[in-house]
């Protein structure tokens, strides 16, 4: 007997109970739908995470001391270890901003002209131009805050906006007791950024910077919170790293978004691991689905397997169609669970964190904001959550052939079971 | 007399009920001759349709030896005693048996698919056989939009299919009325006269007897008598 014409033979008994089939379908279709749902989702967040760690250079390092802000004496101290090609210090403050009538949280960074682009990697301008270092208050906006709810803009050019700093802010880089409160700040708008999306660390997206002089005027202030350093190139880190930890002992803080990139695809990968094992959970009720069907029609069939082996077929062609008739099950299971999955990737964020997301815009976690932070920790700085959904097709074929495993596999006992009917016996079935 | 096809040499089919055994066949020793119609029959629970599947070879004897012109069938494996039945053995059913999902014309080209006839033969040949017994718009029809008849007529193409030596029906006038009787029982006339094949009938109905050139009668598993010329 020819391979296609049991394959036939599988498929018609297939199409004949079209409801029930249909239904051992989409229990592999639900399964498989869900995995790759969930999958895409934490490979798109983490793909937006490393993807936004990246973009500051893998030759970077983000340093801040713990229990003290950093000094002009500092920068000299770096800018002296051997492989640092630059030493950025920057100045960031938490407030809120009053645009179109609402309060919008921010962060105000204050960096230098040139070092602008090497925080936001090409500058995307939409409107205006960039600052030179001046002393003068001058701002570029974040795409969010220009445009609080994506229509309109309700920031322009030329405009000057007040920025009302939140919390209390370490005085002279002393203890909280000196503390002081601060005031409000004009600035000037010079120019508005397009979206950058996702991003960790520096979002500047919810940002606004200013000149580093401008800061240190409008603030008050001739410290920083942290500096960025550049190396000449990736193979210093290390070494940079050693020499901070030299010069400051267990109190520098180091961030080095290369390895909090690995981290977070570490950590991203494991999550999709586990969410992707909790919708292969669904695949064991489809499963234990085809299994009891295929025993119930198997037995419903009895008559015509005993008819099927009169005629000559024999125990393995029997067993055959079967598994063929389970594979089949597999087959279109998974190509409609990749189908539907793929379709509910994009679909699942907007349903599930509907509210939790602003059109546009992030989840926005404020570490320190609207808090008392004596020090700024910018390991837990502004985090701003907008992504994509990633569909990996590696994915996508893991859960075909799961699709498919698992349909094969919970035939095997039922085909066993019809290919070793005793065919008179079968014959005689009611 | 001819060459016989079929030789039992007593046979035993003993079934385990539970803790009882119970024979439903008892040291039955039968010649089926190349080109006769045999009639089997007997009241229900003879052992009738045992018989039959024994010699068809769809079924195997506790005990005692059966051929088919010289091979020995105890001695076949389960595979190759499939084959065998696909090549020389066309059975017919009281109950039809169609495959409910194929058509007609696929029914009948099942048993060429199985010994791995090439699609466009089988299906010249399916056609062939059908369009003795069924009008060409009921080829593509699905068991269930035919009659008994119909139904029965399909089955009877499809034992025919592979050419068989032998046709073993078992009961195929039970389900039917009259006319179709009949109809069935002179297709398997026509075709042990035409070509001289041969037909072992299982049957309650006398009245179909009268076309037997032998009746073998059955009672509690055993040959009661043998009515022949
Ligand atoms: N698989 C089986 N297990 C146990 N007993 C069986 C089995 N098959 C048949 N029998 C018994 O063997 C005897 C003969 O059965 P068989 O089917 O050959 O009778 P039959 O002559 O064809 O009857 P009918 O005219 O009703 O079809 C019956 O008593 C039946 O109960
Ligand atoms: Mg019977």
């Amino acid at each position: 007997m020819r391979f296609l014409d049991i394959f036939y033979l599988a498929y018609k008994a297939l199409w004949t109970h079209k409801v029930r089939t249909t239904l051992l379908i989409l229990s592999v279709t639900v399964g498989i739908a869900t995995i790759i749902a969930l999958t895409s989702q934490t490979e798109g967040v983490g793909m937006s995470i490393t993807a936004s760690l990246q973009r500051l250079g893998s030759n970077t390092l983000i340093v801040s001391i713990r229990g003290r802000t950093l000094t002009d004496q500092d920068l000299a101290l770096m800018s002296m270890l051997e492989g640092v090609r630059k030493v950025i210090p920057i100045i960031r403050v938490m407030g809120t901003v009053n645009v179109g009538g609402s309060e919008i949280d921010v962060t105000v960074y204050g960096i230098s002209a040139e070092d602008l682009k090497e925080i936001l990697g090409e500058t995307k301008i939409i409107d205006g131009t960039l600052y030179q270092d001046t002393t003068i208050p001058l701002a570029i906006v974040g795409h969010d805050i220009a445009y609080p709810n994506s229509t309109y803009s309700a920031v322009s050019v030329g405009q000057a906006i007040t920025v009302s700093m939140r919390g209390l802010v370490p005085f002279a880089g002393g203890s909280p007791m000196q503390a002081q409160r601060l005031l409000p700040v004009i600035l000037i708008v010079t120019s508005i950024l397009d979206r950058y999306g996702a991003s960790f660390l520096i979002s500047p997206d919810s940002s606004i910077f200013i000149p580093l002089q401008a800061a240190q005027h409008a603030f008050n202030r001739g410290w920083y919170d942290m500096v960025i350093i550049k190396a000449v190139d990736v193979s210093y880190i290390s070494a940079i790293e050693e020499g901070l930890s030299y010069i400051y002992g267990g109190n520098a803080n180091i961030i080095s978004p290369t390895q909090m990139a690995e981290t977070m695809q570490n950590i991203i990968m494991q999550m999709s691991l586990l969410l992707g094992s909790i919708a292969a959970i669904s695949l064991i009720a489809a499963a234990l689905g085809i299994l009891n069907m295929m025993l119930v029609t198997i037995t419903e069939r009895t008559r015509e397997i005993g008819t099927l082996k009169a005629i000559g077929l024999k125990n393995k062609h029997i067993l055959a169609q079967i598994i063929i008739e389970g594979l089949l099950i597999g087959v279109f299971g998974g190509v409609m669970g990749n189908v539907i999955g793929v379709v509910a990737s994009y679909i699942l964020p907007s349903i599930t964190l509907g509210g939790m997301f602003r059109p546009g815009g992030g989840i926005q976690t404020r570490a320190g904001a609207g808090r008392f932070s004596p020090t700024p920790v910018p390991a837990a700085p502004t985090m701003s959550l907008s992504y994509e959904p990633y569909i990996n097709p590696i994915m996508m074929i893991i859960a075909f052939i799961l699709a498919i495993a698992v349909s094969v596999v919970s035939s095997l006992y039922p085909a066993w079971r019809a290919a070793k009917m005793d065919p008179a016996r079968a014959l005689k079935y009611e | 007399m001819n060459d016989a096809l079929i030789r039992t040499f007593n046979i035993w089919k003993v079934y385990q009920v539970g803790k009882v055994m119970y024979p439903a066949l008892r040291d039955i020793s039968l010649e089926v001759e190349k080109g006769e119609f045999l009639c089997v029959v007997g009241p229900s629970g003879c052992g009738k349709t045992t018989l039959l599947n024994i010699l068809g070879a769809l079924d195997r004897p506790t005990k005692g030896d059966i051929f088919f012109e010289n091979i020995s069938l105890n001695k076949l494996s389960d595979d190759k005693l499939a084959e065998f039945r696909n090549k020389r053995i066309g059975f017919v059913f009281q109950t039809f048996n169609l495959i409910a999902h194929l058509t007609a014309m696929e029914n009948v080209e099942l048993p060429m698919m199985v010994l791995g006839v090439p699609p466009r033969e089988r299906k010249k040949r399916a056609i062939e056989i059908l369009s003795r017994f069924l009008p060409e718009s009921s080829f593509f029809k699905r068991p269930t939009e035919l009659s008994s008849g119909e139904q029965q007529r399909v089955a009877i193409a499809r034992a025919l299919a592979n050419n068989p030596d032998v046709i073993l029906a078992d009961e195929p006038t039970g389900n039917l009325d009259s006319a179709n009787k009949h109809q069935v029982v002179n297709i398997f006339r026509e075709f042990r006269e035409e070509e001289g094949k041969t037909i072992v009938m299982v049957t309650h109905d006398l009245e179909m007897t009268k076309y037997a050139d032998r009746i073998v009668k059955l009672r509690d598993g055993q040959i009661s008598e043998i009515i022949g010329r």
